[in-house]
């Protein structure tokens, strides 16, 4: 093992007795590795403390989108339920989310089930290529590559769909998962309901969304509380 | 989602969970918070600190055993982060809230060490730097990942480009610097 490989499993605290007892002797005894840690040392730091300050930024857009103020949503909601006196206070609270809120808060992409990427693994083909970027949250690239890999299973197109989703495209999300619930033979009809649930969501058709959720239910088991409870979501 | 899952894919850095576990967690989190008696903005401040270094510690390998939910121990980090906010201001934290007894008393570690010098002026040059080598340097430094596995996520032909392509970006990080 080289020595940046281990500063890295360092780092990450995945080193293994044995290997910190190298790591402590070099560090003792071997000038370079000290120098090489110091520096890998003061890149960790710096870049961790730049992905903070983006995440930071990232986290403050994502509650630009949910412009209307969470502590305002408490404040009158805490107002209601002491003149109501019944317990509606949590109700109220959940079932104020607007159509934006709901769906960010439940939609993340599907696991990839697919082709679980294997860390470490080489040679991979274009489709296990494609899974690692959708795996790392660039849908864009997953999309680009997964196209010109000649896939032959519809069920690709179920995560493609869910790639747009996640790029907020939901327009070519729902084009991708109504053609794809048309089709027979689909490894994943209630999951594709419940995306397609989402994608009326986010494109502000409660009815249309309301009668996908009720088809998760029919078609399968697939998260039931939660279906369950946008349902009732809706409903208010 | 269940925990080892979610832990799984921030070990991975996925930002799309992390805001999912940021957006689904908020309100609750206001809620549990506000009787400490600070404004909104400082609450949301504190809690956007506190989900940053529930990732960082996913990347550490940090939560990998942790006993309780998410959710407490992304609680603790904040409930800390908040009596770490009064001390700061000097402000009496009060004990009648029932605090002090819930559940939220996980012991839970955070890295809010701040830069040396020699980082400030590296940090000065790493902004200036290009989005690629960000990423490769990123990959490398931060998130732990090894060469073979950069060159599968970023799509190079070959190892030896990525290895050539970060030996450049530190080059000139250190030309940066030191002009």
């Amino acid at each position: 093992m080289d020595t940046e490989q281990l500063m890295q499993k360092y780092f990450n605290n995945t080193i293994n007795q044995k290997e910190q007892l190298v790591f402590d002797d070099l560090l003792l005894n071997d000038e370079n590795f000290k120098k090489e840690f110091q520096e890998f040392n003061d890149m960790h730091s710096v870049i961790k403390k730049e992905t903070k300050n983006l995440l930071k930024q990232e986290l403050k857009n994502l509650d630009k989108i949910n412009k209307t103020s969470y502590f305002y949503k408490i404040m009158i909601a805490a107002s209601f339920a002491m003149l109501l006196s019944v317990g509606s206070y949590f109700m109220f609270t959940d079932n104020s989310l607007s159509n934006d809120e709901l769906f960010a808060s439940n939609f993340s992409p599907c696991k990839n089930v697919m082709h679980p990427v294997v860390r470490g693994k080489e040679n991979l083909s274009q489709i296990e290529k494609s899974f690692v970027y959708y795996e790392n949250g660039n849908y864009s690239k997953f999309i680009e590559i997964i196209a010109t890999s000649n896939y032959k299973s519809l069920d690709y197109n179920f995560y493609i769909a869910n790639a747009y989703l996640a790029n907020n495209n939901p327009k070519e999300a729902k084009l991708i998962l109504e053609d794809y619930l048309d089709s027979k033979a689909i490894k994943f009809p209630a999951k594709a309901h419940w995306y397609l649930g989402l994608v009326y969501l986010k494109l502000n058709d409660l009815s249309k969304a309301k009668k996908q959720f009720i088809m998760v239910k029919k078609t399968g088991s697939f998260k039931p509380r939660d279906v369950d409870k946008i349902l009732k979501q809706l409903e208010f | 989602m269940n925990k080892n899952k979610a832990i799984l894919l921030l070990k991975k850095g996925d930002k799309a969970i992390l805001k999912t576990i940021y957006l689904d967690n908020k309100l609750a989190f206001l809620k549990y918070a506000y009787r400490f008696s600070l404004s909104e903005e400082d609450l949301v401040d504190i809690y956007q600190d506190a989900i940053i270094a529930l990732y960082d510690n996913a990347l550490n390998g940090k939560l990998s055993n942790i006993k309780c939910s998410l959710k407490t121990y992304l609680f603790s980090i904040g409930k800390n982060m908040i009596f770490e906010h009064l001390r700061k201001q000097k402000k009496a934290i009060t004990l009648n809230t029932g605090v002090l007894q819930d559940k939220y008393n996980e012991e839970v570690n955070y890295d809010d060490s701040v830069l040396t010098n020699n980082q400030i002026s590296l940090q000065r040059g790493f902004k200036k730097l290009g989005e690629q080598c960000k990423k490769v340097l990123t990959l490398f430094y931060y998130q732990g990942y090894t060469l073979d596995e950069i060159t599968t996520i970023l799509n190079y032909s070959k190892k030896d480009v990525v290895k050539s392509q970060k030996s450049r970006c530190m080059a000139k990080l250190k030309s940066l610097i030191n002009n």
